[in-house]
């Protein structure tokens, strides 16, 4: 822990993804206006004093959706790593725990997926996810997901699109760290007392390999933040008027000789928080590496 | 070694097995035809044109058809481009793309080692945090953004480079530098962290001890086992190239296969969908199996019996 | 002294080619890669661009007036009743190769594309031939049984199942365009390629490198090559819009459509504004709604949405180029255009008897009016229209609206299966008349039709006016058609008719061709 302190980029990056966490959740207290507020006579109005960052094609002011897109992007970036989380542990969890042949199975089908590329499945489920949930059924179970899609603003299927693509790394981490675990005495000694298989795992085998799968998972969390930004690009992202930087950047880079504004205040927003995550995360991986001595 | 590249290729079997099962499965599984359009077809015509590309035959039988073709590298025709056969887009368009993912790994790999070597040599220094600040910003500047605002101020305002297209290596350097410098910050990171590593091993200490200079200690010593992690990102590197590029060759008006990644989809041309995924699995188990050779070479402990 | 003067001729010589021969490039931009160029089945204005130039028709459209003037053709008579066409042929066009086009080619070009293995989607506008249905949509005609024939070499009939003023229009369609016919049966699908292709337009193909360029060089063997200025012309495919800006603003492309999002910076540039040209184009941007579906079934709602749009703002800015506010269907310029500004017909922005309706139709204040989805195909401007409309929507009728975006395959599937209950279209004329539009979209037989207007008094309008001969009793019909279309019934809300929004070089002397392509034929470049 002492290290992580005296590590200054990272406590700077820790900072401000702090700050980050409190401007999302306080967002509607922060934000000058609502997202969308705004008349569109006030249109790519340059910065002044009643809109700091100028306003959108619509009159929207800025720094205002900014704010807001914070929620989102952030959101994004947590969710989608959480869901990522959840089915890479659980699955290197099994496929560690159980060894031999299922072991083996499993992980050559992460291994056959590593090859697939990621870009035709996200297009591809986000298309399907898009086509299928976007309905109005009260009363199914279609209906209700696309009500639940709906009322988070079309995030949903994002986090789980992110969810379903980008697990196979932390399966291959967790069924790594699990196999190792399993091999060491106290794990023996509780089978020796006949611990049942689910107590092993989550009372002995789960603690000892959260730590360092925490720590992978942040450091993928800026690769999910420029994910949703991608998928903004190509049309998949969230519904407007639902601000996220990555729709703010795809809105703004067409006109970016004429509104450059439009382009910035989205570009730094994502660039801080980069530099942010990656500092801070590096920071906590350098404390924690056991093999580093100063 | 013979036999690990061997095995290697008969991994390529199930690999292609399994992503084309996968590939075939949601395709189909995705609402909309090729022949969907605004002006709508006649029933008989459409399906006139279902029987023409097998589109009514049971779906195995369009499966097991396909990869028949596949394997005699027959990928069929394109069902939204008349006048070209899959493999006339892939010979014309994937060597573009190639030669771009290329230069843009070489900037990643020439820019960011150096960086990452700079770093590790004086950690928590300013240099240290100024050479992971500039390795940063490529990271974090996405792709859409830093294209158009390169051609801006290199194309357009300084008239060094030409502004989009393809045709003669000074066309490369722009999308390349877009493209490449997010890895760049990746691969300066892992070798700082991997740097840092290896430095405080023993047979540094002892290098160090004997007399031998700092520069040799780094170069010779320590580079060779810190690149060894950095070669495991390789692989994953080059599948995201493979990713942005199609937004880079979109803005840049380059005509490489990235396009065809999500135009296929949307005109639901199925013999483009399999035959972009299938290659692209392809050159990803190529380029794992070079990693893995070239981790033998770097690390004389690791030898494949 | 021999050698002097020798290196002196040569040097004067070089000058002079080089002055006086100098090339005469045009840099376009096609905006995509032609899916094909073969005649018959293109739909895209990028393949029909390039075929104007390639392949000549019977008949072509004057850039001015849109009147049907001669081309291949040299005249056209109609039989007494109208439902027989005969086209008088030109006896000196020739192809690249040096064979004569003739109207056996015609014919052929006109079977093939009726022919339902060739699988066009632009074949029904040649169902109002007699028997081309029946053949095209596999209802038991053959090929033999539709009304096309070549009389003699240079002759060709057409005989019609019901009378059509506008069929000299069609009969210059891609569709009709004579073929290579030996080209086509040699190469079958390939036969557009650069090195198969055989054409007889005022300019041939050149090059075609996938995906990055094509060029065109002036065909020697056009029969009025003398007239055509424009040597060659390299056409990019920048499908970016903001890099071809770039592009046109370094000076490498020579003219290029501005994003909407520059349009305030063009406007403001003492360079730009001088180059930019707006002027009506001939489409019509409207938001459909699902007819069948609640609660939009209720005319009154559709007129309470349909008054709410303020179109002004929209096109003030949102758009800003100058687009007219559409309170019909058919746009101006073509033949049965209702103006419905002018004559009261359709639903202006009116903010009050917007609330009226709603209320009328039992939602005071919006009060228990459902949550409500407004669907548009995958693009950023109409994402920015949408959210435009929507919260034009919210503001003035208190309602919810989501909007939700399908990539367009999905997008057309949807509306053809289940329309959502706002939907955005557009419709570009293919000719220039009414029935293009009003008929061929709205019709509840049409496959068009996917807000579900079922309306058979309307139905029985525009099928009358589509027989009818009589101009005047024509254009009475069509506007009875729009008004219950747009104006009664409500079943559609025309948003604005669309403008060309175009910058061009000043050095290029440009004609703007409304209909089919551009006539690169007839341009020039001045020395720059």
């Amino acid at each position: 822990m002492r290290r992580l302190i005296r590590n200054k980029a990272a406590i700077v990056g820790g900072f401000i993804v702090f700050s980050l966490i409190i401007v999302a959740i306080g967002a509607n207290w922060i934000a000058p206006y609502g997202y969308t507020e705004g008349h569109v006579r006030d249109n790519y109005l340059a910065p002044n004093s009643s809109h700091l960052m100028g306003c959108d094609f619509m009159g929207r002011d800025v720094l205002s959706r900014l704010i807001y897109g914070a929620r989102v992007s952030l959101a994004a970036a947590f969710v989608g790593a959480l869901t990522s989380f959840l089915i890479g542990v659980i699955y290197g969890l099994v496929s560690g725990f159980l060894g031999g042949r299922v072991d083996n199975m499993m992980m050559r089908f992460v291994d056959i997926m590593f090859a697939f590329p990621t870009l035709l499945l996200i297009i591809l489920l986000m298309v399907y996810f898009k086509s299928t949930f976007s309905v109005i059924e009260p009363g199914t179970f279609r209906g209700f997901l696309s009500n639940l899609d709906r009322s988070m603003g079309g995030m949903l299927f994002i986090f789980i699109g992110i969810g379903i693509t980008s697990w196979l790394g932390m399966a291959r981490l967790i069924r790594g760290m699990t196999l190792s675990v399993r091999e060491k005495e106290y794990m023996e000694a509780a089978r020796a007392i006949g611990a049942s298989r689910t107590r092993q795992v989550f009372r002995h085998i789960f603690p000892n390999i959260l730590g360092p799968a925490i720590v992978s998972q942040a450091l993928q969390i800026p690769g999910f933040i420029l994910y949703e930004a991608f998928l903004s690009f190509i049309g998949l992202g969230v519904n407007p008027p639902t601000p996220s930087w990555g729709a703010m950047l795809n809105e703004g880079y067409i006109g970016m000789r004429s509104h450059f504004n439009l382009v910035l205040w989205p570009a730094v927003a994502i660039s801080i928080t980069l530099f942010a995550f990656n500092f801070l995360g590096d920071g906590v991986r350098d404390a924690f590496d056991p093999r580093q001595t100063r | 070694m013979f036999e690990f590249i061997v095995r290697r290729i008969l991994w390529l079997i199930p690999v292609i097995f399994v992503v084309s099962v996968i590939t075939f499965v949601l395709m189909h599984a995705v609402p909309g035809g090729p022949f969907d359009a605004e002006k709508a077809l006649p029933q008989a015509i459409i399906d006139n044109l279902n029987a023409k590309y097998h589109l009514d035959d049971p779906l195995w039988k369009q499966y097991v058809d396909y990869m028949y073709g596949f394997i005699r590298f027959d990928l069929g025709p394109s069902i939204s481009y008349r006048s070209r056969t899959v493999n006339d887009i892939l010979a014309q368009q994937w060597p573009v793309t190639a030669m771009l993912g290329l230069a843009s790994f070489a900037i990643a790999l020439f820019g960011g080692i150096p960086l990452g070597l700079i770093s590790a040599m004086k950690q928590n220094s300013l240099a240290d945090y100024a050479s992971m600040g500039i390795s940063m910003l490529g990271l974090s500047v996405p792709n859409m953004a830093l294209g158009p605002l390169l051609i801006w101020i290199f194309a357009l305002r300084l008239k060094w480079f030409p502004v989009a297209t393809w045709g003669s290596p000074i066309h490369v350097v722009l999308p390349a530098i877009t493209l490449g410098t997010a890895y760049m910050a990746s691969f300066a990171r892992l070798t700082r962290a991997s740097m840092l590593q290896v430095i405080r091993e023993d047979y540094i200490q002892t290098a160090r001890a004997k007399g031998v200079r700092q520069t040799t200690v780094m170069l010779k010593h320590a580079l060779r086992n810190a690149l060894i992690p950095v070669s495991t990102i390789a692989g994953p590197s080059f599948a995201g190239i493979m990713t942005g590029s199609m937004i880079v060759e979109r803005i840049f008006a380059i005509p490489g296969i990235g396009k065809y990644y999500v135009t296929s989809v949307s005109n639901r041309d199925y013999p483009v969908i399999m035959a972009t995924t299938l290659v692209f699995a392809l050159a990803v188990v190529f380029m794992n199996m070079l990693v893995d050779v070239s981790y033998g070479i770097l690390d004389p402990r690791i030898r494949y019996n | 002294m021999k050698k002097i003067w020798l290196l002196g001729l040569i040097f004067t010589l070089i000058v002079g080619v080089m002055a006086f021969g100098q090339v005469k490039t045009l840099y376009w931009n096609l905006a995509t890669e032609p899916p094909s160029l073969d005649p018959n089945i293109s739909t895209d204005t990028t393949s029909i661009q390039v075929e104007q130039a390639l392949f000549l028709g019977l008949t072509d459209f004057d850039d001015e007036t849109m009147a049907v003037v001669p081309e291949l053709a040299t005249h056209w008579e109609a039989s007494e009743d109208g439902l027989t066409w005969t086209f008088y042929m030109r006896d000196d066009a020739i192809w690249t190769d040096g064979t004569p086009v003739t109207a056996h080619q015609v014919e052929y070009s006109v079977k093939r594309t009726l022919d339902p293995a060739t699988g066009s989607s632009y074949a029904y506008v040649l169902w109002i031939i007699d028997g081309a249905k029946e053949f095209n949509n596999e209802e038991g005609g053959t090929a033999d049984g539709v009304g096309v024939k070549a009389v003699d070499d240079y002759t060709v009939q057409f005989t019609l199942n019901q009378p059509a003023g506008y069929f000299p229009s069609i009969a210059g369609m891609w569709v009709c365009r004579p073929l290579p016919v030996s080209v086509v049966e040699k190469y079958g699908d390939a036969w557009t390629e650069a090195e198969n292709i055989v054409t007889n337009g005022p300019y041939e193909l050149g090059e075609w490198v996938h995906e990055d360029h094509l060029i065109l060089y002036k065909s020697a063997t056009y029969y009025d090559v003398a007239n055509v200025k424009i040597d060659q012309i390299y056409c990019y495919m920048i499908e970016e819009a903001s890099t071809a800006m770039t592009m046109y603003e370094a000076g490498n492309l020579d003219s290029t459509n501005p994003p909407l999002e520059d349009m305030d910076r063009v406007k403001a540039d003492p360079v730009l504004s001088k180059e930019l040209y707006i002027a009506p184009d001939l489409c019509t941007y409207y938001y459909g709604f699902n007819n069948e579906k609640p609660p939009f079934d209720n005319p009154l709602v559709r007129k309470a949405f349909a008054s709410a749009i303020d179109r002004q703002s929209l096109i003030d800015y949102v758009l800003k180029g100058g687009q007219k506010p559409a309170q019909t269907f058919t746009c101006p310029g073509i033949f049965g255009h209702v103006d419905g500004v002018a004559e009261g017909i359709g639903y202006p922005y009116d903010p009050e008897a917007a609330k009226q309706f709603l209320a009328d139709a039992g939602y005071p204040n919006g009060e228990g009016f459902p949550e409500v989805t407004l669907m548009h195909n995958t693009s950023e401007s109409h994402s920015k229209i949408a959210q435009f409309v929507a919260q034009s929507f919210m503001d003035t009728l208190n309602v919810k609206v989501n909007i939700v975006n399908q990539e367009w395959k999905v997008y057309l599937a949807t509306c053809r299966e289940n329309a959502p209950q706002i939907y955005r279209m557009g419709w570009c004329a293919d000719y220039p008349d009414a029935n293009n539009w009003v008929n061929e979209v709205f019709n509840s037989k049409s496959g068009s039709n996917y807000a579900n207007y079922n309306n058979p008094a309307y139905d029985a309008l525009v099928e009358q006016a589509a027989k009818e001969t009589d101009p005047a009793v024509r254009l009475d019909l069509y506007k009875q058609a729009e008004t219950l279309l747009c104006d009664t019934d409500c079943a559609i809300a025309p948003i604005y008719f669309y403008t060309i929004v175009n910058l061009t070089k000043p050095y290029v002397v440009r004609t703007y061709a409304p209909l089919g392509g551009e006539h690169w034929e007839q341009w020039d470049i001045l020395p720059h």
